[in-house]
Protein backbone atom coordinates (compact mmCIF):
# COMPACT_ATOMS: atom_id res chain seq x y z
CA UNK A 1 0.00 0.00 0.00
CA UNK A 2 1.52 3.41 -0.89
CA UNK A 3 1.33 5.61 2.28
CA UNK A 4 1.82 9.00 -0.15
CA UNK A 5 -1.26 7.75 -2.38
CA UNK A 6 -4.12 7.38 0.72
CA UNK A 7 -2.53 10.29 2.63
CA UNK A 8 -3.76 13.12 -0.35
CA UNK A 9 -7.29 12.24 0.58
CA UNK A 10 -7.47 12.19 4.75
CA UNK A 11 -7.00 14.52 7.16
CA UNK A 12 -4.02 14.57 9.62
CA UNK A 13 -4.87 13.85 13.54
CA UNK A 14 -2.43 14.13 16.25
CA UNK A 15 -3.82 12.90 19.80
CA UNK A 16 -1.51 12.60 22.82
CA UNK A 17 -1.32 9.61 25.19
CA UNK A 18 -4.32 9.08 27.10
CA UNK A 19 -6.29 11.18 24.86
CA UNK A 20 -9.53 9.60 23.69
CA UNK A 21 -10.05 9.67 19.95
CA UNK A 22 -13.65 8.96 20.20
CA UNK A 23 -15.80 8.21 22.41
CA UNK A 24 -18.15 4.95 23.25
CA UNK A 25 -22.13 6.49 22.73
CA UNK A 26 -20.88 9.37 20.93
CA UNK A 27 -22.10 10.23 17.36
CA UNK A 28 -20.05 9.62 14.33
CA UNK A 29 -18.58 12.81 12.61
CA UNK A 30 -18.06 13.08 8.86
CA UNK A 31 -14.64 11.74 9.57
CA UNK A 32 -15.83 8.01 10.67
CA UNK A 33 -12.10 5.23 9.85
CA UNK A 34 -8.60 6.33 11.16
CA UNK A 35 -5.67 5.09 9.93
CA UNK A 36 -3.01 4.42 12.29
CA UNK A 37 0.23 6.21 10.43
CA UNK A 38 2.18 7.01 13.94
CA UNK A 39 1.90 5.30 17.99
CA UNK A 40 -0.13 2.72 19.44
CA UNK A 41 -4.42 2.60 20.17
CA UNK A 42 -6.35 0.84 22.63
CA UNK A 43 -9.89 0.23 21.27
CA UNK A 44 -12.22 -0.70 23.87
CA UNK A 45 -15.45 -2.40 23.98
CA UNK A 46 -17.51 -2.10 27.75
CA UNK A 47 -20.10 -4.38 28.45
CA UNK A 48 -20.31 -2.89 31.67
CA UNK A 49 -18.38 -0.29 33.89
CA UNK A 50 -16.20 -3.66 34.86
CA UNK A 51 -16.31 -5.76 32.15
CA UNK A 52 -14.67 -4.68 28.93
CA UNK A 53 -13.21 -6.44 25.95
CA UNK A 54 -9.78 -4.33 24.85
CA UNK A 55 -8.04 -4.47 21.02
CA UNK A 56 -4.10 -3.50 20.74
CA UNK A 57 -4.18 -1.65 17.75
CA UNK A 58 -0.23 -0.75 16.07
CA UNK A 59 1.00 1.29 13.24
CA UNK A 60 -0.72 0.31 9.91
CA UNK A 61 -4.09 -0.73 11.63
CA UNK A 62 -7.49 0.73 11.02
CA UNK A 63 -10.26 1.65 13.67
CA UNK A 64 -13.41 3.11 13.73
CA UNK A 65 -14.95 0.26 11.03
CA UNK A 66 -17.35 -1.41 13.57
CA UNK A 67 -20.14 1.20 13.27
CA UNK A 68 -19.34 2.01 9.85
CA UNK A 69 -22.17 0.06 8.30
CA UNK A 70 -24.22 -0.58 11.66
CA UNK A 71 -24.87 2.46 14.04
CA UNK A 72 -24.77 6.10 13.66
CA UNK A 73 -23.36 6.05 17.16
CA UNK A 74 -19.66 4.33 18.18
CA UNK A 75 -20.00 1.24 20.13
CA UNK A 76 -16.65 1.20 21.22
CA UNK A 77 -14.41 3.66 22.86
CA UNK A 78 -10.49 4.82 21.49
CA UNK A 79 -7.44 5.89 23.25
CA UNK A 80 -4.25 6.66 22.73
CA UNK A 81 -1.80 4.13 24.25
CA UNK A 82 1.39 6.40 23.06
CA UNK A 83 1.28 9.79 21.36
CA UNK A 84 -0.35 9.13 17.94
CA UNK A 85 -0.70 10.15 14.29
CA UNK A 86 -4.06 9.38 12.27
CA UNK A 87 -5.00 9.65 9.21
CA UNK A 88 -8.83 10.11 9.04
CA UNK A 89 -11.11 9.70 6.24
CA UNK A 90 -14.80 10.06 5.27
CA UNK A 91 -16.98 6.53 4.47
CA UNK A 92 -16.87 7.52 0.36
CA UNK A 93 -13.38 7.77 0.52
CA UNK A 94 -12.29 4.87 3.05
CA UNK A 95 -14.30 2.56 0.10
CA UNK A 96 -12.80 3.76 -2.14
CA UNK A 97 -9.18 2.77 -1.09
CA UNK A 98 -10.68 -0.86 -0.01
CA UNK A 99 -11.72 -1.39 -3.47
CA UNK A 100 -8.72 -0.22 -5.07
CA UNK A 101 -6.64 -1.89 -2.40
CA UNK A 102 -7.46 -5.42 -1.93
CA UNK A 103 -4.10 -6.08 0.99
CA UNK A 104 -6.17 -3.52 2.53
CA UNK A 105 -9.55 -4.79 2.39
CA UNK A 106 -8.35 -8.03 3.22
CA UNK A 107 -6.21 -6.92 6.43
CA UNK A 108 -9.52 -5.23 7.45
CA UNK A 109 -11.77 -8.22 7.26
CA UNK A 110 -8.93 -9.87 9.04
CA UNK A 111 -8.94 -7.78 12.10
CA UNK A 112 -12.74 -7.81 11.86
CA UNK A 113 -12.89 -11.73 11.93
CA UNK A 114 -10.43 -12.13 14.87
CA UNK A 115 -12.66 -9.14 17.15
CA UNK A 116 -15.96 -11.54 16.41
CA UNK A 117 -13.73 -14.39 17.11
CA UNK A 118 -13.23 -12.78 20.93
CA UNK A 119 -16.33 -12.00 20.92
CA UNK A 120 -17.53 -15.12 20.48
CA UNK A 121 -14.88 -16.51 22.51
CA UNK A 122 -16.52 -14.81 25.06
CA UNK A 123 -20.17 -15.75 24.78
CA UNK A 124 -18.94 -19.57 24.53
CA UNK A 125 -17.64 -18.71 28.18
CA UNK A 126 -21.14 -17.32 29.60
CA UNK A 127 -22.79 -19.62 31.25
CA UNK A 128 -26.42 -20.89 30.41
CA UNK B 1 -24.40 -19.49 26.77
CA UNK B 2 -24.84 -20.46 23.28
CA UNK B 3 -23.79 -18.22 20.56
CA UNK B 4 -25.95 -16.59 18.38
CA UNK B 5 -24.19 -14.43 15.86
CA UNK B 6 -22.00 -17.89 14.97
CA UNK B 7 -19.10 -18.14 12.24
CA UNK B 8 -21.86 -19.89 10.19
CA UNK B 9 -24.10 -17.11 10.49
CA UNK B 10 -23.43 -16.36 6.94
CA UNK B 11 -22.90 -13.69 4.43
CA UNK B 12 -25.24 -12.88 2.32
CA UNK B 13 -23.54 -11.31 -0.48
CA UNK B 14 -26.75 -10.57 -2.67
CA UNK B 15 -24.78 -11.94 -6.29
CA UNK B 16 -27.58 -11.66 -7.49
CA UNK B 17 -27.65 -9.89 -10.93
CA UNK B 18 -23.83 -9.65 -10.59
CA UNK B 19 -21.64 -10.70 -13.26
CA UNK B 20 -19.48 -12.53 -10.43
CA UNK B 21 -21.05 -15.77 -10.81
CA UNK B 22 -20.76 -16.23 -14.13
CA UNK B 23 -19.61 -20.10 -16.16
CA UNK B 24 -16.76 -18.89 -16.09
CA UNK B 25 -15.79 -19.17 -12.86
CA UNK B 26 -18.12 -22.34 -12.56
CA UNK B 27 -15.45 -23.60 -14.49
CA UNK B 28 -12.60 -22.23 -12.98
CA UNK B 29 -13.39 -23.07 -9.64
CA UNK B 30 -16.51 -25.12 -9.48
CA UNK B 31 -17.93 -28.05 -7.77
CA UNK B 32 -20.92 -30.12 -7.70
CA UNK B 33 -21.99 -31.88 -4.66
CA UNK B 34 -24.70 -34.38 -4.15
CA UNK B 35 -27.63 -34.40 -1.51
CA UNK B 36 -26.04 -36.22 1.68
CA UNK B 37 -22.56 -35.72 1.06
CA UNK B 38 -20.26 -33.51 3.64
CA UNK B 39 -18.62 -30.24 2.66
CA UNK B 40 -16.89 -29.00 4.83
CA UNK B 41 -16.66 -30.92 8.89
CA UNK B 42 -16.97 -28.84 12.51
CA UNK B 43 -13.51 -28.72 13.89
CA UNK B 44 -11.44 -29.55 10.51
CA UNK B 45 -8.81 -27.40 9.59
CA UNK B 46 -9.04 -25.73 6.27
CA UNK B 47 -8.53 -22.39 3.79
CA UNK B 48 -11.00 -22.43 1.31
CA UNK B 49 -13.84 -20.03 0.90
CA UNK B 50 -17.41 -21.64 -0.56
CA UNK B 51 -19.33 -19.25 -2.44
CA UNK B 52 -23.23 -21.24 -3.10
CA UNK B 53 -24.09 -21.06 -7.09
CA UNK B 54 -27.79 -23.32 -6.72
CA UNK B 55 -28.58 -26.04 -4.34
CA UNK B 56 -29.31 -25.68 -0.88
CA UNK B 57 -26.49 -25.94 2.04
CA UNK B 58 -27.78 -27.78 6.13
CA UNK B 59 -25.38 -26.10 8.38
CA UNK B 60 -24.93 -28.44 11.55
CA UNK B 61 -23.29 -28.41 14.85
CA UNK B 62 -22.69 -32.10 16.22
CA UNK B 63 -24.04 -32.62 19.49
CA UNK B 64 -21.48 -32.51 22.76
CA UNK B 65 -20.90 -36.61 22.97
CA UNK B 66 -23.27 -37.67 20.50
CA UNK B 67 -22.43 -38.71 16.79
CA UNK B 68 -25.77 -36.87 16.61
CA UNK B 69 -26.03 -33.45 14.99
CA UNK B 70 -28.37 -30.70 15.15
CA UNK B 71 -29.48 -28.15 12.50
CA UNK B 72 -29.02 -24.94 12.52
CA UNK B 73 -29.70 -23.14 9.43
CA UNK B 74 -30.43 -23.62 5.85
CA UNK B 75 -28.50 -21.49 2.81
CA UNK B 76 -28.78 -20.42 -0.58
CA UNK B 77 -27.62 -19.29 -3.61
CA UNK B 78 -25.40 -16.31 -3.47
CA UNK B 79 -24.36 -16.86 0.43
CA UNK B 80 -21.02 -17.68 1.43
CA UNK B 81 -19.37 -19.58 3.98
CA UNK B 82 -15.86 -20.35 5.29
CA UNK B 83 -14.59 -17.08 5.19
CA UNK B 84 -13.20 -16.70 8.92
CA UNK B 85 -11.06 -19.92 8.27
CA UNK B 86 -9.90 -18.77 5.53
CA UNK B 87 -8.91 -15.61 6.88
CA UNK B 88 -7.23 -16.34 10.55
CA UNK B 89 -6.92 -19.86 9.64
CA UNK B 90 -8.89 -21.43 13.04
CA UNK B 91 -10.73 -24.43 12.54
CA UNK B 92 -14.45 -24.68 11.06
CA UNK B 93 -16.93 -24.11 13.56
CA UNK B 94 -19.39 -26.26 12.20
CA UNK B 95 -20.24 -28.84 9.81
CA UNK B 96 -21.68 -28.33 6.13
CA UNK B 97 -23.98 -31.13 4.08
CA UNK B 98 -25.33 -30.65 0.86
CA UNK B 99 -29.51 -30.92 1.34
CA UNK B 100 -30.08 -30.89 -2.78
CA UNK B 101 -27.36 -31.48 -5.49
CA UNK B 102 -25.37 -28.24 -5.38
CA UNK B 103 -22.89 -26.14 -7.25
CA UNK B 104 -20.44 -24.16 -5.13
CA UNK B 105 -17.15 -22.26 -5.87
CA UNK B 106 -14.49 -23.37 -3.65
CA UNK B 107 -11.79 -20.92 -3.68
CA UNK B 108 -8.68 -21.28 -2.26
CA UNK B 109 -7.07 -18.24 -0.56
CA UNK B 110 -5.22 -17.23 -3.88
CA UNK B 111 -8.08 -18.22 -6.01
CA UNK B 112 -9.95 -15.94 -3.38
CA UNK B 113 -7.52 -13.23 -4.10
CA UNK B 114 -7.85 -13.08 -7.61
CA UNK B 115 -11.63 -13.31 -7.62
CA UNK B 116 -11.38 -10.41 -5.20
CA UNK B 117 -9.18 -8.30 -7.75
CA UNK B 118 -11.67 -9.00 -10.34
CA UNK B 119 -14.73 -8.08 -8.01
CA UNK B 120 -13.31 -5.38 -5.60
CA UNK B 121 -16.13 -4.63 -4.36
CA UNK B 122 -17.22 -8.04 -2.59
CA UNK B 123 -14.92 -6.85 -0.02
CA UNK B 124 -17.46 -3.74 1.08
CA UNK B 125 -20.28 -6.30 1.50
CA UNK B 126 -18.10 -8.67 3.21
CA UNK B 127 -17.03 -5.85 5.60
CA UNK B 128 -21.00 -4.93 6.22
CA UNK B 129 -21.76 -8.57 7.32
CA UNK B 130 -18.95 -8.68 9.38
CA UNK B 131 -19.67 -5.51 11.39
CA UNK B 132 -22.83 -6.41 11.90
CA UNK B 133 -22.11 -9.62 13.04
CA UNK B 134 -19.72 -7.80 15.70
CA UNK B 135 -22.11 -5.68 17.09
CA UNK B 136 -25.30 -8.65 17.08
CA UNK B 137 -22.22 -10.45 19.40
CA UNK B 138 -21.70 -7.49 21.59
CA UNK B 139 -25.09 -6.78 22.15
CA UNK B 140 -25.56 -10.55 23.12
CA UNK B 141 -22.99 -10.31 25.50
CA UNK B 142 -24.34 -6.87 27.25
CA UNK B 143 -28.03 -8.32 27.48
CA UNK B 144 -26.50 -11.42 29.39
CA UNK B 145 -24.74 -9.05 31.89
CA UNK B 146 -27.60 -6.67 31.81
CA UNK B 147 -29.84 -9.85 32.90
CA UNK B 148 -27.51 -10.43 35.53
CA UNK B 149 -27.36 -7.38 36.65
Amino acid sequence: MNIEEIKKDAKLLKFSRGQKIYEDKSYLSDIKIFYILKGEVILRKKYTPLVKEEFHLNEGDWLGILELYTSKIRITEAEALTDVELLGFDKITFERILVSNIEISFKVIRMLSQILRKANERIKSLPE
Amino acid sequence: MKISNHDYDLLKLGFEGEQAITNELFYKYGKTYEPKQIIIREGEFGKDVYLIISGKVIVAERLSNSKKYKMLATLGPGEIFGEMALLDGQPRSATLVAASPCKILVLSPENFEKVFKTHPRWALKILAALTKRIQNAFEQIESYYQGKK
